[in-house]
């Protein structure tokens, strides 16, 4: 779409200038033949005039002496008018006195003239003058005059107004196109200037100021512009280069340090992974061979032969748990720790851990009860992890009751596993509950050496839930029992 | 019924523990104090299943799985793996190494020589789970 | 003071005035629109006088009723003889009067009147303007000599319609 805003800058110049000319060539011009007609036309019209007032007045004795001859005569100077067709002599009353010429008088029409005025009908001038004598009217004389010469004249004219205007619209246009360099030659040097340096990026360029018009403002401005640029790209590109060392510097050292790191998480890594190792197999002699003793595998045992062995599995065993608890939190501080993600029987899980928790509550005369809800099945999750932490939580409630019983309760409920553990035993206070959860602590130092344990079970058991995107919280009263529930979603995968 | 156990374990304890549970049950135990030992002896052997110890000096357990694994011959054998079960990943690698399943350390001596009889009666091959 | 002479001789009480003597009398009365007299004469009247028989006298009687000329009241003369000739600003002579006719022009320039002559050859005679009848019309003679003599002046107009004799 053609827009005048997209002309060029030249050819906006030249039309705005052609475009004035036009309008005041045109203006002039037609205001100069306006006026001509009317010049013309009052010419005409006084011409007509003046020979009607000499004819009248030549006439006037014709008329006074009722010489018609005499008054032809006069009309008969007409002949040098080539312009009147016809004129009339009229006497007193109106009655043709005198024609000219003789034969072939036009026809005036209707349109005769009232009064002195000229009437224009029908491409011809009427006049018509009194003829008078010292106040007393003698007749009138009507002349009629053709406008052909006039027309011509006037045509002429404006042929010649319509090709001064068409040489003066040309002169205006070669003008136009002379004077506008001294517009767009400027411009259209800052354009190139500046489109050179946007495309070769070279900030050296300045362009040359002609003149201190606003085009020149223009250029210095834009020059000193340019050398801004050129001074920040330069300032820039210093900036860039120490950047640039900068960055290098801390890369290598964040490398540095990321190899520390790493290599202290290897280390860290082969530390837990020796470590198990490492203390876990004198306690497979330990355990394993004092449970072949106790099979009575080799042979037949004493009763004290037998306590004395029990008493020294037993203790593997709780060293085993004490090496378990300490390597589980030292993975999970490391971040080593990861929980699986695996169908499995949550019912059979469940059991299988009471079932393993029975001997410490029948040691204790404990009713152990389980509560798994019919909707409970197959989950995803971690078996290991889930029946690490329900033994804690079955030893710990076992632990601290007495009397009663144990009840465990598993739920399954919009995704969301629900296991409970209610004691009926001694119960916390509230101060102490607030610090559960944390590692070494345990309530009451004196009760500790009655209980055993490192303090770390329940700061296992909430890391590990937590793991397992789910929350651990504890509800008791002193002397009331207490209630642990762990919720968890049943596939991890899904949430 | 009885059967001819591999155990690839280079602790001596370790080694005469599970010997002593599973000949009282009425196994064959044959021993391999290293993985490259313990491919020959397979060979030689063809024992019922084969147990690994996963922390083994100079060629590591998994290496050792692998190996038994590309013996055509030892398709059918179940291997377990006796691991520490120390950091996480370790059961993964040991059922991708070829295992068919694991046993952790230290072994319940009471049920140690059935969880085993479980394994032969399953079959080689990644045939049963943990 | 003029007397206004009724009497006609020519006997024609019973015919009235010719349209001829019509016709002259208006023309001398249009005569004075165009004519301009010097300085010097009459100054109350404009006065024409009439010498010899004129059918013409009647109307001019009558128009010297009705009309003024030069804004002043007309009075007519009727003048028997060449000595009654007084100051006047027209003198019409009759056709009788050819006898006399050099007497008459004698005694009328060159003082300011305008002759007019009814008869034949009148105005080669001297005498200014000379009625004469054309093609059956009444048109006069000019004798720019006698007018020029007469120190009147004649407007071109008149001039134009007259019929100029040389003397």
């Amino acid at each position: 779409m053609f827009r005048i805003r997209d002309l060029h800058i030249k050819h906006k110049l030249i039309a705005i200038q052609l475009t004035t000319a036009c309008i005041v060539l045109l203006f002039f011009g037609l205001f100069a033949f306006l006026n001509d007609l009317r010049t013309f036309r009052n010419s005409v019209v006084s011409q007509l005039t003046s020979t009607a007032n000499l004819i009248g007045g030549n006439s006037v004795s014709a008329l006074d002496f009722a010489d018609s001859a005499a008054a032809e005569k006069v009309l008969s100077s007409l002949d040098a008018e080539p312009d009147i067709v016809g004129a009339r002599i009229y006497d007193a009353l109106g009655r043709v006195f005198a024609t000219y010429p003789r034969s072939g008088f036009p026809d005036p029409g209707a349109a005769l003239p009232e009064g002195e005025a000229p009437e224009f009908s029908g491409g011809r001038v009427l006049i018509s003058r009194k003829i008078a004598l010292g106040g007393e009217t003698l007749g009138s004389l009507l002349l009629i005059s053709d406008m052909k010469r006039y027309r011509r004249a006037v045509a002429q004219n404006a042929v010649l107004a319509l090709s001064l205007l068409l040489v003066g619209v040309v002169a205006a246009f070669l003008l136009s196109m002379l004077t506008q360099k001294a517009i767009s030659e400027p411009i259209l040097r800052l354009v190139d200037a500046a489109k050179g340096i946007s495309e070769t990026g070279k900030y050296s360029f300045r362009v040359e100021k002609q003149g201190s018009d606003e085009i020149g403002m223009l250029c210095e401005t834009f020059n000193d512009m340019i050398a801004q640029v050129e001074k920040r790209e330069a300032s820039l590109q210093e900036a860039h280069a120490v950047l640039e060392e900068r960055v290098k510097e801390r890369t290598a050292q964040l490398a540095v340090a990321k190899e520390a790191a790493e290599s202290a998480d290897r280390l860290k890594s082969a530390f837990l992974a020796t470590m198990s190792h490492e203390l876990r197999t004198p306690l497979n002699s330990i355990i394993g061979f004092t449970g072949i003793l106790l099979q009575e595998l080799p042979g037949p045992l004493n009763e004290e032969q037998k306590k004395q062995l029990g008493m020294s599995k037993g203790s593997a065993e709780h060293l085993l748990e004490l090496i378990n608890d300490v390597l589980d939190i030292s993975k999970i501080e490391a971040g080593q720790l990861q929980v699986v993600v695996e169908p499995f029987d949550l019912r059979a899980a469940v059991q299988k851990t009471i079932l393993a928790a029975r001997p410490l509550a029948d040691k204790k005369g404990l009713a152990l009860e389980a509560d798994i809800a019919p909707e409970v099945g197959t989950i995803a999750g971690d078996r290991r992890r889930v029946e690490q932490v329900l033994l804690n939580l079955l030893s710990n409630a076992i632990k601290f009751t007495d009397r009663g019983r144990v009840r465990t309760e598993c739920s399954l409920r919009a995704g969301q596993v629900s296991i409970r553990v209610t004691d009926t035993g001694i119960g916390m206070r509230k101060e102490d509950m607030a610090d559960l959860f944390k590692p070494f602590r345990q309530i009451d130092a004196g009760i500790s050496r009655q209980y055993e344990g490192t303090g770390l079970g329940l700061s296992i058991c909430k890391k590990l839930v937590e793991l397992m995107d789910g929350s651990i919280r504890a509800e008791s009263a002193l002397g009331a029992g207490s209630t642990f529930s762990v919720a968890f979603p049943a596939d991890r995968k899904a949430s | 019924m009885k059967a001819k156990i591999l155990y690839v374990e280079d602790n001596p304890q370790n080694f005469y523990l599970v010997q002593y549970l599973l000949t009282a049950r009425g196994h064959e135990v044959l021993g391999a104090r290293d993985g490259r030992d313990g491919l020959e002896l397979a060979a030689r052997s063809k024992p019922d299943l084969i147990l690994l110890d996963i922390q083994l000096p100079v060629m590591d357990g998994y290496a050792v799985a692998r190996a038994f694994r590309e013996n055509p011959g030892l398709a059918e054998v179940p291997i377990v793996a006796l691991t520490s079960y120390a950091m996480p990943g370790d059961r993964q690698k040991a059922l991708q190494a070829g295992c068919d399943g694991y046993i952790e350390k230290p072994i319940d001596p009471a049920s140690f020589a059935a969880q085993i009889e479980g394994y032969l009666s399953q079959g080689g091959s990644q045939g049963g789970k943990a | 003071m003029l007397l206004a002479l009724q009497s006609i001789p020519c006997g024609s009480a019973e015919e009235g005035p010719s349209l001829e003597d019509k016709v002259k009398t208006a023309f001398l009365y249009k005569f004075t629109k165009y004519i301009r007299w010097p300085e010097g004469g009459p100054a109350d009247d404009f006065r024409i006088a009439v010498i010899g028989e004129s059918g013409i006298l009647g109307p001019l009687r009558e128009l010297a009723r009705e009309r003024l000329a030069d804004g002043r009241k007309i009075r007519v003369e009727r003048l028997r003889n060449v000595d009654e000739i007084g100051p006047c600003h027209i003198l019409f002579i009759a056709s009788t009067e050819r006898e006399r006719l050099r007497e008459i022009l004698k005694k009328a320039e060159p003082k300011g009147v305008l002759t007019v002559g009814d008869g034949k050859g009148f105005a080669a005679e001297g005498v200014v303007v000379n009625f004469v009848i054309v093609d059956g019309r009444v048109r006069f003679e000019i004798s720019r000599r006698a007018a020029g003599r007469s120190g009147l002046e004649i407007s071109s107009q008149l001039l134009k319609l007259a019929i100029l004799v040389k003397e």
